[in-house]
């Protein structure tokens, strides 16, 4: 199963690498979420020019720390290196460097063979890390991480859990488009069809929205995350090893105002993948399976009528 | 022929949750067929929508909560007797003596909060039966389990609540469009000084705000007759507000006149 924290975010920004180039530009916009009015300070990103991977993950992760507002336990820059140590890590791990590295290289390239190989990693990329991201795995993971911690409510796992979820159904959506993507370079490239090629940049860049919105979810996921690990860790290399999270360390304040974050660019990319792939959300509610019973019956319970 | 004037429905927390799970069906179904046949818009405000989130995760919580009390006092109860601890089919028993204790425990804590615990001792027993259901299946196939089986329950809850949420979240967006509203917390004050939550007077006052800034015809509809549907004659004196179960939707959109007479006749007699 894919370990959450700093892979979600490899995997992401490598399905970026691949999809558009990118150029960050910084602005700032007020949000109102709740009862929070939040100033943000965002990296946008903007597609203009090319960005090696590296540059782009450590863009990444500027974001992930900017976005937490608590004095920081240790210092910035020795968390932001062993953030990207561990995804780099986590790359090797993965056996996911040479794929990387091979789509840097191909980024120079502007050959429709390029381009088809990019998509072929693309591919198998999404696909390979969709079947890492096991439904029951995944819960079984979170609950154990609920059984492992202190004065959490078991809520909060199931966001992160559901955002693990939407994750997936991102790279099934990913997926699908990038063999539609494949499809349409090899057509221009058997019979020089021209417009096959125009199709193929105008379905790029209808995909950018929803690319942009999984960033911004990575970012306010990992921002979350990170100071969850950062306020029960002792050390900076504890951070994100395994360990028992005690919620009482946290300022609950700050704690709330990450997830509200969270919730809403998770509830936004969600959003934006049934905007494209409404069939990826397909499924069907057997209130006779004992469980399901026992949730509605508890749900209407609480339901006064 | 004259144009009919703009019209909508507000949705209760209420109506939401009963047309997911099929409670009230028959009446869904009508209020169904006539917003379709009519072209009628129904609106959620944010307090609605706030709500049914806070619903939906107060029971998963509540599940979470005790689940973690009866693994530790199991454990506890077991590491009595044994080294590795293993439950077997009579340890179902120890359940039924574990939840008993909460049970008690929940009585307890509201009577000391001064509320009825009746909601909370039911979430529990729907939770015990469905506990008990899950080991009676397990220990069909095996003689002893691992306390791992309580983690297995678990994550089949959340695997089956995440589901039910998504499919919560679909066919509520289907149904009724988000409107963020603020209502003013003056007149939230008068509402919950007929007798109504501060919850529903929200709710109510979202959609009230938007009839009277837009000037469209809307009711709020629900099914909680407890803390909404039974003050409509109250909430009409005083603000010209239609509120009613969705039954009754259409007449109260296409006969407020009449509905304004009923409600002044019934005044003046009393």
């Amino acid at each position: 199963m894919i370990h959450p924290p700093t892979l979600g975010i490899t995997f992401s920004s490598a399905l970026r690498y691949g999809l558009s180039p990118i150029k960050p530009v910084e602005e700032t916009f007020i949000e109102k979420i709740g009862k929070f009015k939040l100033v943000h300070k965002i990296t946008r990103l903007v597609p203009k020019k090319q960005y090696s991977y590296e540059e782009y993950l450590a863009l990444l992760y500027e974001d992930v720390l900017r976005a937490i507002s608590t004095p920081p336990k240790f210092e910035e820059e020795a968390i932001y290196k062993h953030l990207v140590q561990m995804s780099y890590d986590g790359i090797r791990e993965f056996g996911l460097k040479d794929r990387i590295e091979r789509m840097e290289a191909l980024r120079e390239a502007r050959s429709m063979k390029g381009i088809a190989e990019q998509h072929d990693i693309l591919i198998d990329l999404t696909k390979e890390l969709s079947t890492m991201m096991n439904r029951e795995e995944q819960s079984r993971f979170y609950v154990d991480r609920f059984f492992n911690s202190s004065n959490f409510q078991l809520s909060y796992f199931g966001e992160l859990m559901r955002g693990s979820q939407t994750y997936k159904k991102f790279l099934n959506l990913m997926e699908y488009e990038t063999r539609i993507l494949r499809g349409l370079v090899r057509a221009s490239m058997k019979r020089s069809v021209r417009s096959a090629m125009r199709k193929h940049r105008e379905r790029r860049k209808e995909l950018r929205p929803i690319v942009d919105a999984c960033d911004l979810f990575n970012t306010a996921s990992m921002s979350l995350k990170t100071y969850v690990e950062i306020c029960n860790s002792d050390e900076v290399e504890q951070i994100f090893e395994p360990k028992s999270l005690d919620a009482k360390k946290l300022e609950k304040q700050e704690f709330q105002r990450l997830l509200s974050i969270y919730i809403s660019k998770l509830d936004h990319l969600r959003d934006r993948i049934f905007e494209r792939k409404p069939d990826l959300f397909t499924f069907r509610i057997d209130f006779n399976q004992p469980i399901n019973n026992m949730i509605r019956k508890m749900i209407t319970l609480t339901t006064p009528s | 022929m004259p144009s009919r004037r703009q019209e909508c429905c507000f949705l209760d927390t209420s109506i939401l949750i009963s047309n997911f799970f099929g409670k009230f069906k028959d009446k869904m179904d009508k209020f169904l067929s006539m917003k379709a046949k009519y072209n009628i818009p129904c609106y959620i405000s944010s307090s609605v929508d706030e709500e049914c989130k806070e619903k939906i995760e107060e029971v998963l919580d509540f599940i979470g909560d005790n689940i973690l009390l009866l693994r530790m006092r199991l454990a506890r109860e077991k590491a009595r007797t044994q080294h590795e601890i293993l439950l077997t089919e009579e340890d179902i028993l120890l359940i039924e003596l574990l939840t008993g204790d909460l049970f008690k425990e929940l009585s307890e804590k509201a009577r000391l909060e001064g509320e009825p615990p009746e909601i909370e001792q039911n979430l529990l027993r729907s939770l015990e039966y469905s506990l008990v259901d899950f080991f009676e299946q397990r220990f069909k196939e095996n003689t002893s389990l691992s306390m791992k089986e309580l983690e297995v329950f678990l994550a089949k809850v959340v695997e089956d609540f995440l589901l039910m949420k998504e499919a919560f979240n679909i066919q509520k967006k289907e149904l009724a469009q988000k409107i963020d509203i603020t209502p003013e917390p003056d007149i939230v004050k008068d509402i919950c000084d007929l007798g109504i939550p501060e919850k529903d007077s929200r709710h109510i006052l979202s959609a009230m705000q938007y009839k009277f800034d837009r000037n469209i015809l809307t009711v709020f509809l629900s099914f909680d007759y407890k803390h909404v549907v039974n003050f409509q004659e109250q909430i009409y004196l005083h603000w010209k507000f239609q509120v009613c179960d969705p039954l009754y939707a259409f007449y109260h959109l296409r006969n407020e006149k009449a509905f304004e007479e009923l409600v002044d006749s019934r005044q003046s007699s009393n």
